[in-house]
C-alpha cells in the first residue's frame, strides 16, 4: 500500500508522474509476459537446478514490482 | 581453391592436381529451346516456384518427422566456439533485456519521486530494483551455465580426437594385415567394427560379418536394416573421428609404422582432406573415383514471382532432377544479384556413369579437388552471367552443400550467403563475413564425412530431429540425412527466437526481398543439367 502523499498533487504533476510510471509498468507487465524460460530440452547440466531456482526468483520479483508499481499508479491516479 | 587444412598438397603422385574449370574439356552447351534469354519462351512460374521434385514426394510424406519431433536447436555462432541451444540463447537475451529495461525503470521511479508532493515510492523503486538484479542474476547463471558446457565439450572431442587418431592407426595396421592377406571382409569389418560398436551395435558384428561375404551389396542390405545404427550420434561421431584418422589409417595400412603415423598426424597437417585427396589418387588406379569433364546445359528458364523466404523454402527450392537452379534477381539502376542452388548427390555408384553428382564429387570434393559437380556449378553460373564481382548467395543440400560452400570459399567469386543442409563441408575455409549458416542433423553422418567442425565464421546450427528413437523409419539407411528431416530443422529455424539465428535467416531472406520490393524488379530462374562426357548420361 502506497502511503499519502505529503500534500495536494496538481494535474501537471500527475501527468509528469503517469509520464514516468506507466512504461515501467508496461516495462514489468512485458517481462512478466514474456519471461526467459529454460526449457527441459535446453541443457544447462549441472547449472540447471540453480538456473530453474533463479528463473522462479526472477518471476516472484517481477510479480512484486509490477504490483508495487500498479499500486504507484493506482495512487497517483486517486490523487487530486 | 585452397586445401582444406590450410596445407598445401603433399608432394605424391597419388595426389591428384587441382583442376580448375575447363582446364579438363569441360563445357557448356547452348541452351535447350526455350531456356535462352532471347527466345522468350518462358512464362510466368505462375507464383509456383517449388520444385516438383524434392524429396518430399508421397513416398516421404508418410515418414516425414514433425518439427515437434525433433530436440532444439544447437548454435554456435561465427568466429566463437560457444555451444547454446536456441532456446537458452534466447533465454539469455530475454534476461539481459529485462535487467537493462528494469534499470531505467527505476532511473524514472526515482526521477518520480523529485515532482512535488509525488507519492513515497522507494518501496516502489527498491521492488523495481531487485526484479532488475534477479534477471542479471538469471543471465548471468545462464552464461555460466554454457561457458561451462561449451569448455565441457570441447574438452570431451579434445579427448575423443585423440583417441580416433590412435584407433584409426591402429585399425588402419589390421586393415592392411587383412588386405594384404586377401581377407577384405575382414579388413572391412575392421573399419565398420568401432563405429558399430559405439552406436551400440556390438551384438550385431556376428551378423555384419555374414554380410560382407555379400561385398557391397550385403554390407547395403545390413545397413537399410539397421537404420538406427547409422543415424546414433555415436555413431556420427565416430565418423567423425574416423575422416579426421584416415590418414593415419591409410598410413598405417600401407605399412607405416603406428609412431610415425601418430606423429604425423599430430602435425596438424593431415586431415580428411589429405585422406580424400589420396583416395582420389588410390580410386583410379582400380577403376573407381575417376574424374572427367562435363558438360553444362541451360535446360529451363522461368519467371518466378518471388523469392524464397526462410530455410524451409530456400530448401525446397534445392533442385532433385537437373542439379543447378539460379535465380537471377534485376532492380532498375541495380547490378543483378542472384542465388544459386545446387542439388544433392544422385548417385553413389563409385565408378561415374556420366553423373557428375556422385561419389568422386563427394570424395574429392572434401579433399579440396575442383570435382565434377563443381566445376559444373561454376560454369552454370558462369553461362548465367555471373561475373567475379556479382553478388551470390548460394544454398545446398548434401553434396550440393559441400559444392555451395567450396564456391563462395573461391576467391574467384564474390559470395556474400551460404546455406547448407548437411553438408560434409566442415573443412572448407569460408571467408570473412559471409552471412548464413551451416545447417546438420545430429543422426546424420554425411557431414561427419569431412571430420572435425574446423572453420569458424559461419553459424552452426545443429538438430536432433528424431528425439524419440523409435520414432525413425526403419525403411531408410540414414534417415536423419534425407530431405524430408532436413525439411524438419528448416521449419525449426523458421521458428527460432534467438538473435542470432534470427539475424542470419532475415540476413538471407534480405538479399533477395530487398529486389524483389522494388518496382520494375524481376526473377528469372534458371535450370541446369551437367553430365560427364565421358559417361552414359
Amino acid at each position: 500500500m502506497i502511503p499519502p502523499s505529503d500534500g495536494a498533487l496538481d494535474a501537471a504533476g500527475r501527468a509528469e508522474l503517469l509520464r514516468l510510471l506507466v512504461p515501467v509498468a508496461d516495462e514489468l507487465h512485458d517481462a512478466l509476459h514474456d519471461p526467459p524460460t529454460v526449457s527441459p530440452g535446453d541443457w544447462l547440466g549441472p547449472a540447471s537446478e540453480a538456473c530453474g531456482r533463479l528463473e522462479t526468483e526472477l518471476r516472484i520479483r517481477l510479480l512484486h514490482a509490477a504490483t508495487a508499481v500498479d499500486e504507484a499508479l493506482a495512487s497517483v491516479r486517486g490523487l487530486s | 581453391m585452397i586445401p582444406p587444412d590450410g596445407a598445401p598438397a603433399p608432394p605424391s603422385p597419388l595426389i591428384p592436381p587441382l583442376l580448375k574449370p575447363g582446364a579438363g574439356g569441360d563445357r557448356v552447351l547452348p541452351p535447350l529451346p526455350g531456356a535462352s534469354d532471347e527466345s522468350g519462351g518462358a512464362g510466368p512460374s505462375g507464383g509456383s516456384t517449388t520444385p516438383d521434385v524434392n524429396g518430399a514426394g508421397a513416398d516421404d510424406e508418410h515418414f516425414a518427422p514433425t518439427p515437434d519431433m525433433g530436440g532444439p536447436l544447437v548454435v554456435t555462432s561465427p568466429g566463437r566456439t560457444t555451444v547454446a541451444t536456441d532456446g537458452l540463447r534466447t533465454a539469455i537475451e530475454t534476461a539481459a533485456r529485462i535487467a537493462s529495461g528494469l534499470g531505467h525503470a527505476a532511473r524514472r521511479i526515482h526521477r518520480a519521486e523529485l515532482v512535488p508532493h509525488a507519492p513515497p515510492l522507494a518501496a516502489t523503486a527498491l521492488a523495481v530494483h531487485r526484479a532488475a538484479d534477479a534477471a542479471g542474476q538469471l543471465e548471468g547463471a545462464l552464461r555460466e551455465a554454457v561457458d561451462r558446457y561449451t569448455d565441457a565439450e570441447r574438452r570431451a572431442w579434445a579427448t575423443f580426437d585423440a583417441t580416433m587418431s590412435v584407433e584409426g592407426a591402429l585399425a588402419g595396421e589390421a586393415i592392411g594385415v587383412g588386405v594384404r592377406a586377401g581377407a577384405v571382409a575382414a579388413a572391412a569389418l575392421a573399419l565398420l567394427a568401432g563405429p558399430l560398436i559405439a552406436a551400440g551395435g556390438l551384438a550385431l558384428l556376428p551378423s555384419l560379418r555374414a554380410s560382407l561375404k555379400g561385398g557391397a551389396a550385403g554390407l547395403g542390405r545390413f545397413l537399410v536394416a539397421h537404420p538406427q545404427l547409422l543415424s546414433n550420434p555415436r555413431f556420427v561421431a565416430v565418423v567423425r573421428g574416423i575422416a579426421d584418422g584416415m590418414d593415419e589409417a591409410v598410413g598405417t595400412a600401407a605399412g607405416e609404422p603406428v609412431a610415425l603415423a601418430l606423429i604425423r598426424g599430430a602435425t596438424g597437417r593431415t586431415g580428411p582432406a589429405t585422406s580424400a585427396r589420396l583416395l582420389m589418387g588410390l580410386g583410379p588406379k582400380v577403376g573407381l573415383l575417376e574424374e572427367s569433364p562435363v558438360d553444362v546445359q541451360r535446360v529451363g528458364r522461368q519467371q518466378v514471382t518471388s523469392p524464397a523466404v526462410g530455410a524451409a523454402e530456400r530448401l525446397a527450392r534445392v533442385p532433385e532432377d537437373d542439379q543447378v537452379r539460379i535465380e537471377k534477381y534485376t532492380a532498375p539502376g541495380r547490378d543483378p544479384r542472384y542465388v544459386v542452388y545446387v542439388a544433392p548427390t544422385r548417385t553413389f555408384d563409385p565408378q561415374p556413369e556420366g553423373e557428375p553428382f556422385d561419389l568422386a564429387s563427394n570424395v574429392g570434393g572434401v579433399g579440396g579437388i575442383d570435382v565434377g559437380s563443381i566445376r559444373a556449378t561454376e560454369l552454370a553460373m558462369k553461362d548465367a552471367g555471373i561475373t567475379s564481382s556479382s553478388q551470390v548467395q548460394l544454398v545446398g543440400f548434401s553434396q550440393g552443400g559441400m559444392v555451395a560452400a567450396r564456391v563462395a570459399a573461391d576467391g574467384g567469386w564474390n559470395a556474400v550467403g551460404l546455406q547448407t543442409f548437411g553438408a560434409p563441408s566442415g573443412n572448407v575455409t569460408l571467408p570473412d563475413g559471409i552471412q548464413g549458416m551451416a545447417v546438420r542433423n545430429r543422426e546424420d553422418f554425411v557431414p561427419a564425412l569431412a571430420g572435425p567442425q574446423t572453420d569458424h565464421h559461419l553459424l552452426q546450427v545443429q538438430r536432433t530431429v528424431y528425439a524419440d528413437p523409435s520414432q525413425m523409419p526403419t525403411d531408410q539407411a540414414a534417415p536423419g540425412h534425407q530431405r524430408v528431416a532436413y525439411a524438419a530443422t528448416a521449419e525449426a529455424i523458421d521458428a527460432a527466437r534467438s538473435t542470432e539465428v534470427r539475424a542470419q535467416s532475415a540476413a538471407l531472406d534480405g538479399f533477395t526481398s530487398e529486389y524483389a520490393e522494388l518496382p520494375g524488379s524481376t526473377i528469372t530462374a534458371y535450370s541446369y543439367h551437367a553430365v560427364r562426357r565421358d559417361g552414359t548420361g
